[in-house]
Order: C-alpha cells, then sequence, then structure tokens
C-alpha cells in the first residue's frame, strides 16, 4: 500500500546479488521462511562485484526476538514490539545528523542506531528486505512507508533499494495481473460497476469482520487458518466456495470444494518473482484423471456467469 | 525408470527458485535436488494432506459433503457469485497468472471484490 504514497526503489535479485554489499532484514525470518534466500541472491551467494559472499556483505537484522536469522548478523537491532516506526523515524534523523536527548529509541541504544546508519551511508549498495514483521505489526503500510522514505533519504548518500519478501510464490503475479485489469493492485472492489480500491474499507478482512459480504469465494488460500476468528465467524454464516486440491481449515466451512491441479507441477503457467521478474513454470507431470485446471475452472466459470447475467 | 527434470521453477516461496531438479519415476516425483526443505515438501507432496479429486457440494455446512461433477459445482458458484450483492474473491496467490486472469474476468463480470493475500 504504501509504494503507491512514496514510490518504490527497487531492483531485480541478480542486481542484489552481484552489487549489494549491505543487506538489511526487517522483520522477517528468510533462514526459515525463505530458507535459499540468503544462499541464492542476498548473503552468501557470489556476486560479480562481491565474489567472496559473505565477506563482502554486512548484514543487519532488525527483529524484535533472537531467530536463527538474527545469529547470523552482524548487527542485531533488537526493538521493542510494535515500534517499528519509531525507530525508522529515529534511524533517518540519525542519518541527517540530529543529536538524540535519550538514551534509547524503541528500545535500541542510540549508539546501535548511529553505528547501524554509518554502515549504511558507507555502503556501496544497499538492500533492504522487508517481510511480515513490518507489515503486520502496529503501524502496517504506514511502516513501509516509512521505511521507504529512509530508502530514499539514504539514496543521497548511497544506492539503496527495499523489496518485501513474498510469502506465496504468486503475489506479486496477482498485483500484476489485477493492476493491469482494473488499475489497482488488491483490494479492488467492483460491486459498483467501476474499480473502487480503499484500502480498510475494501480489504477481505474488512468486508469479512464488519460483515458485509455474503457469500465468498476462497481460491488456493487457507483463510480459515489465518484470518482473525471475527472474519472467520462471518465466513461459517455465508455460503462459501473453496477452491483447492487439498483438505484444509477453510474447506471445512465451506458450502461447495472445487478441487484443481497444481500449477508448476501437473500444469505450467506464469510467476512473478517478489522482484518483479516473471518466470516460466513447467508441467513435470500429469493431472490425475478427470481433475480440472484453475485455468479451466475459471474459464468455465466465466461462461456459466456470463449465461445468467 | 527414474527422469531427470532440470531447471524447474519451486512453486512455493516468493523466491521462485529455478535450478529445481525434479526426478520422476511413473508420473510421480521421486525426489529433488537444490531445493530447500519447504520447497521438497511441496514437490513430493507428503505433508500428510488429503487431496480431494472430485468437487464436493453441501447445502447445510453442518451436513456432511456429496460428491459431484465439475459442471454442477461450478454452476452452482455462478449462480452464488451472480445472486450475491457483495462477493468476496480472495486468494489467488498461489495459481498461475493466465489463471487468476480468467478469475479477475469473472470478478469484473459479477461485481466483486478482488483480495489476495498481500492485504492480511
Amino acid at each position: 500500500m504504501a509504494l503507491q504514497e512514496v514510490g518504490y526503489p527497487v531492483c531485480t535479485l541478480g542486481e542484489a546479488k552481484n552489487r549489494s554489499d549491505l543487506v538489511i532484514f526487517w522483520g522477517c525470518n528468510p533462514i526459515h521462511a525463505h530458507p535459499r534466500h540468503m544462499g541464492r541472491y542476498s548473503v552468501y551467494a557470489r556476486g560479480f562485484f562481491r565474489d567472496r559472499g559473505r565477506n563482502d556483505r554486512t548484514v543487519i537484522v532488525v527483529d524484535p526476538r533472537k531467530t536463527d536469522t538474527t545469529k547470523l548478523a552482524d548487527i542485531h537491532i533488537q526493538l521493542e514490539p510494535h515500534k517499528d516506526y519509531e525507530l525508522a523515524c529515529a534511524m533517518r534523523a540519525a542519518l541527517r545528523g540530529y543529536e538524540f536527548e535519550v538514551d534509547s529509541v524503541a528500545g535500541v541504544p542510540v549508539e546501535t542506531i548511529y553505528e547501524a546508519m554509518d554502515l549504511c551511508k558507507s555502503a556501496q549498495f544497499g538492500q533492504l528486505y522487508f517481510g511480515m514483521g513490518v507489515t503486520m505489526s502496529k503501524g502496517r503500510h504506514r511502516n513501509v512507508d516509512i521505511a521507504i522514505s529512509l530508502v530514499i533519504d539514504l539514496n543521497a548518500y548511497t544506492k539503496f533499494g527495499l523489496m518485501p519478501m513474498r510469502g506465496h510464490y504468486n503475489v506479486n503475479g496477482f498485483n500484476q495481473v489485477v493492476t493491469w485489469l482494473t488499475g489497482y493492485p488488491f483490494g479492488v472492489d467492483l460491486t459498483r460497476g467501476y474499480p473502487r480500491y480503499n484500502p480498510g474499507e475494501t480489504c477481505a478482512n474488512d468486508v469479512l469482520q464488519r460483515g458485509e459480504t455474503d457469500m465468498m469465494l476462497n481460491i488456493a488460500a487457507d483463510p480459515g487458518a489465518h484470518f482473525p476468528q471475527k472474519a472467520i465467524k462471518h465466513m461459517t454464516k455465508i455460503p462459501l466456495v473453496c477452491i483447492d486440491p487439498h483438505q484444509t481449515p477453510t474447506t471445512e466451512i465451506s458450502n461447495i470444494v472445487i478441487p484443481t491441479s497444481f500449477s508448476g507441477l501437473e500444469t505450467g503457467g506464469t510467476a512473478y518473482r517478489m522482484d518483479g521478474v516473471p518466470l516460466e513454470l513447467k508441467k513435470i507431470i500429469d493431472v490425475p484423471e478427470g481433475v480440472w485446471t484453475d485455468k479451466d475452472v475459471f474459464e468455465y466459470m466465466l461462461k456459466k456467469v456470463r449465461e445468467m447475467l | 525408470m527414474v527422469e531427470i527434470v532440470k531447471n524447474v521453477v519451486c512453486p512455493f516461496c516468493g523466491c521462485l527458485c529455478d535450478d529445481i531438479e525434479v526426478m520422476v519415476e511413473n508420473n510421480h516425483i521421486v525426489g529433488t535436488k537444490n531445493a530447500c526443505r519447504i520447497g521438497h515438501a511441496k514437490f513430493m507432496h507428503f505433508e500428510g494432506a488429503v487431496r480431494y479429486t472430485e468437487p464436493l457440494m453441501r447445502e447445510n455446512k453442518k451436513d456432511d459433503f456429496k460428491k459431484t461433477d465439475y459442471e454442477t459445482a461450478i454452476e452452482e458458484t455462478a449462480r452464488l457469485l451472480v445472486e450475491s450483492k457483495l462477493p468476496l474473491m480472495y486468494g489467488f496467490s498461489s495459481i498461475d497468472c493466465n489463471a487468476q486472469h480468467a478469475a479477475v474476468n469473472v470478478g469484473i463480470d459479477v461485481g466483486a471484490i478482488l483480495d489476495n493475500t498481500a492485504s492480511v
């Protein structure tokens, strides 16, 4: 969301691999959630200008907890939970050379903040990766907003980019597709016949928690396991259709379950990597007999919908 | 006979590692190379999960599911979407772009709210 408000300095993972000598992981734990990220792209990978791999890079991890990623960090900035916004503001202030009148901000000693900002300033090419720890703590997309502002400030001294750590393999792909078709990246409301976009009003959780939606079609996700209780409670009251090959907590509260094939295993297709690079998924094995693909299901559904309207 | 498929893109996380080697025997994946543990589990499909191969339907959520065919299940879904005042379509992050294209077109035609996991 914040990307639309202040812009978005990006690069591809290939560029990060070849050039970045300073890496910040903010609110993410790639060792567990993206196990090959550090090895392939961000930290240990030997790039064209970083041929010593890890030895050529400084790693800063911002996380309120000690994780397996923080163990590998050169600096672990252990902030208090939900104080990401404060910390980013303090970092921007430190970057501009302001003196602090306190000893610590967000539970982090000011010396650590100064030290981190000195490292960032003296880097040749920095890269900030942020995860759910930033977008899901207090402040939500405003945290990303301020992180982007920090990266823009850093670009006055050196090259710096940032990238969200995408969980599912094609989160970015949907954002691209729906932006191409409606003009907005997600949370698009088409009920009035034209696209509207207002996060906080038109996102899945908003309409579910307020009990506004009267039918839900869930596609290859598991809101029954990940959404707040209040949203799930509403999901149990309305007709729910689940398009998913597996039994999940969501299928248990569904009225209709439509299983499909696995994209990338049983059907090919296109997916967008977290940096926006589209890659071709391969078909490796055949679809089990009688099972339809996602594309077949939606094309047939489109045909039926057009007949009924 | 084990056949090795090279340079497979892993459909699990946003890294989309594209150097996976997958061993296939009689249309079953029997092993992988280069994949991480999560990716390996997705390929091998041994999470103890129950896979459905036929659409299921029930009127009341407290009843048991009854097996049905794709045409009926999709037609019923289309009817629910058309009759609903404020349908919500959520998910999309684990299907490929061609399927997303078709799904978004459904959403545009019925006037739905489209949202994916990026908003959670």
